[in-house]
């Protein structure tokens, strides 16, 4: 199977400033994969290399095996792309909008659009200038789905959505899934890359720091966790355990990091009287640091 | 049904402001013609004119020929010295900027190029409906002098008044092609505006001077104000030589666009 991405040392300087440096990556048909990084990692800077919005200062950019340069029109015929805070055309109500976005890519049945918008619950009737953040969000999500495209590059895709509406967009992703279709899904939220998909990769100042499968990323995440007991613990019985570190006991309430599974850590904890856990879930700049620290460990070994 | 292509979006885009050109320019059409009999038939007015000095007429756009009296003349001066080109420019300059650097200065350029719609396309499409709106425009100046003159008495060849309006017309869509370029290269609505509009004073600024100060006179060559004014064409019709410099004022930062705007990354 060819890659629908694939990433050769694709460098972008804007004049003397980084916007992404030697990424090297190929994203497999097939499933959602996860483009996961803080604000201004270069997530954006690489999508817009991807539609040829913006050019290389170095490497090269496939997608759908088609030169991202020189093949844009095909490339862009064939996917559907939401853009981080897309501004739509105002003068124009949505239903107006998506008329003209169908026509530009040679023709959608309106019934789709339609039913999309059922949906979403999006009011197409309405002038694009008098909707909220959120519904202005639906309508470009919309586009991006209509002609069902083979491949779907999504830019911060939920943001603005009320959680409602991103359980159906969810459900939107995973039936494009279920089709073997492809998306391709940049944000800054784990959570969000967690629930939705199959590998990610980790963007952070312009570099690849990781590319895995979801499930290998979250046996290494870490975990904060507090636990209050009924009565004082003893803390070495806790330091013992495999995947737990910096333990702090103060009386009965007990502060500590797990990596990857919980399992022992909670067989241990039950032995006790637990009256209430609280699960912090791990930062991107936790995760990231977790990553550091690896790289650094690897490098001293 | 107006949202086939973008040639028909821009027409969507901008039929409200169109349509107040439209009859501002009937408008002003009217009053101007109407106000010609209180002058025909006054011979004060000419020797009124005639007071002044050449030099200074000349700076209103009045040449040492002109007999205001005369139909011919009086549109020249009052019209199609300043007032008609001046107006054409502005439409021109303000649809031209807007064209490419307003999507981008809206962030709209996103959406419209992420679609399957390659760059020229979108530059061919916009530039066609500058051309288009510049010229209905100025229909809507012939035809207004043309049905506006034989009333008031003008004694106007409708040939003349074509070759004056085709001229205006052309001045103007070449600014317009200028703001047009300037938006390509650099996607910047504001820069585009403001380069285009001070090279139409600054042209204007120098054919006047040309016209005066007699050591300037070969400068009037590198002013697109003298191609347009300089033959009189509601008195002489059109010079060729002109015409084919006008043109290619136009066509040259056309071209400088199309390459232009194929290579640069786009302001998002």
């Amino acid at each position: 199977m060819n890659p629908v991405i694939k990433l050769q040392k694709l460098t972008k300087y804007y004049g003397e400033q980084r916007g992404v440096l030697d990424l090297d990556m190929e994203v497999m048909p097939g499933g959602v994969f996860g483009y996961l990084g803080p604000n201004g990692a270069g997530k954006t800077t690489t999508i817009r290399l991807l539609l040829d919005l913006i050019r290389p200062t170095g490497g090269s950019a496939s997608v759908l095996c088609l030169n991202a340069q020189a093949d844009s029109l095909e490339i862009r015929r064939r996917i559907g792309y939401l853009p981080a805070d897309p501004a739509l055309y105002d003068s124009l109500t949505g239903k107006q909008f998506l008329l003209h976005v169908a026509s530009l890519k040679g023709g959608v049945p309106w019934s789709k659009i339609q039913r999309l918008a059922d949906r979403l619950e999006c009011d197409l009737s309405r002038n694009i200038r008098t909707l909220s953040h959120g519904n202005r969000q639906k309508v470009a999500v919309i586009r991006a789905f209509m002609h069902e495209p083979e491949l779907l590059i999504l830019d911060e895709p939920t943001s603005g959505l009320d959680p409602l509406i991103q359980q159906e967009f969810e459900l939107m992703v995973k039936e494009v899934k279920a089709d073997g279709r492809t998306v391709f899904l940049s944000s800054h939220i784990l959570k969000e890359v967690e629930d939705l998909c199959d590998r990610v990769a980790i963007i952070r100042d312009g570099r690849l720091v990781a590319v895995e499968d979801v499930a290998a990323f979250k046996a290494r995440s870490i975990r904060s966790l507090e636990l209050r007991f009924g009565h004082p613990v003893p803390q070495n019985a806790f330091q013992a355990v495999d995947g737990v570190r910096n333990v702090v006991v103060n009386g009965a309430v007990l502060k500590c990091e797990v990596v990857g599974s919980l399992n022992r850590f909670i067989k241990t904890a039950a032995q006790h009287e637990v009256v209430d856990i609280t699960v912090h879930e791990p930062s991107l700049e936790e995760i990231f640091l977790a990553f550091y620290r690896e790289e650094d460990a690897d490098a001293s070994a | 049904m107006l949202l086939r292509n973008l040639f028909l979006k821009s027409l969507l885009d901008h039929r409200r402001g169109l349509g107040w050109w439209i009859m501002g320019i009937i408008l002003l059409c009217a009053v101007m013609t109407s106000f010609y009999p209180s002058i025909s038939t006054n011979e004060a007015i000419q020797d009124y004119v005639d007071a002044f000095d050449p030099d200074l007429l000349a700076l209103f756009g009045f040449s040492e020929m002109t007999d205001i009296t005369s139909g011919a003349g009086y549109l020249s001066a009052e019209m199609f010295s300043l007032m008609i080109p001046l107006l054409l420019i502005i439409f021109a300059i303000s649809l031209g900027a807007s064209a490419i650097a307003g999507e981008e200065d809206k962030r709209t350029i996103e959406i419209l190029l992420s679609e399957p719609v390659s760059r020229q396309r979108v530059l061919l499409q916009k530039y066609a409906f500058l051309l288009a709106a510049s010229i209905l425009l100025a229909a809507v100046v012939w035809i207004s002098l043309a049905i506006g003159s034989p009333i008031v008495g003008m004694d106007v060849s409708m040939f003349n008044l074509a070759a004056a309006v085709i001229s205006s017309s052309l001045l103007g869509i070449a600014f317009g092609s200028l703001a047009f370029t300037i938006g390509a290269i650099t996607g910047n609505r504001g820069l585009s505006v403001g380069v285009s509009a001070g090279t139409a004073v600054a042209t204007y600024v120098i054919n006047t001077l040309a016209s005066i100060v007699d050591i300037l006179e070969p400068a009037k060559w590198l002013s697109p104000f003298f191609y347009h004014g300089g033959n009189s064409p509601i008195l002489n019709g059109l010079d060729p030589l002109h015409v084919i410099l006008l043109i290619a004022v136009i066509v040259v930062p056309a071209i400088a666009s199309y390459f232009a705007y194929q290579r640069r990354d786009l302001r998002l």
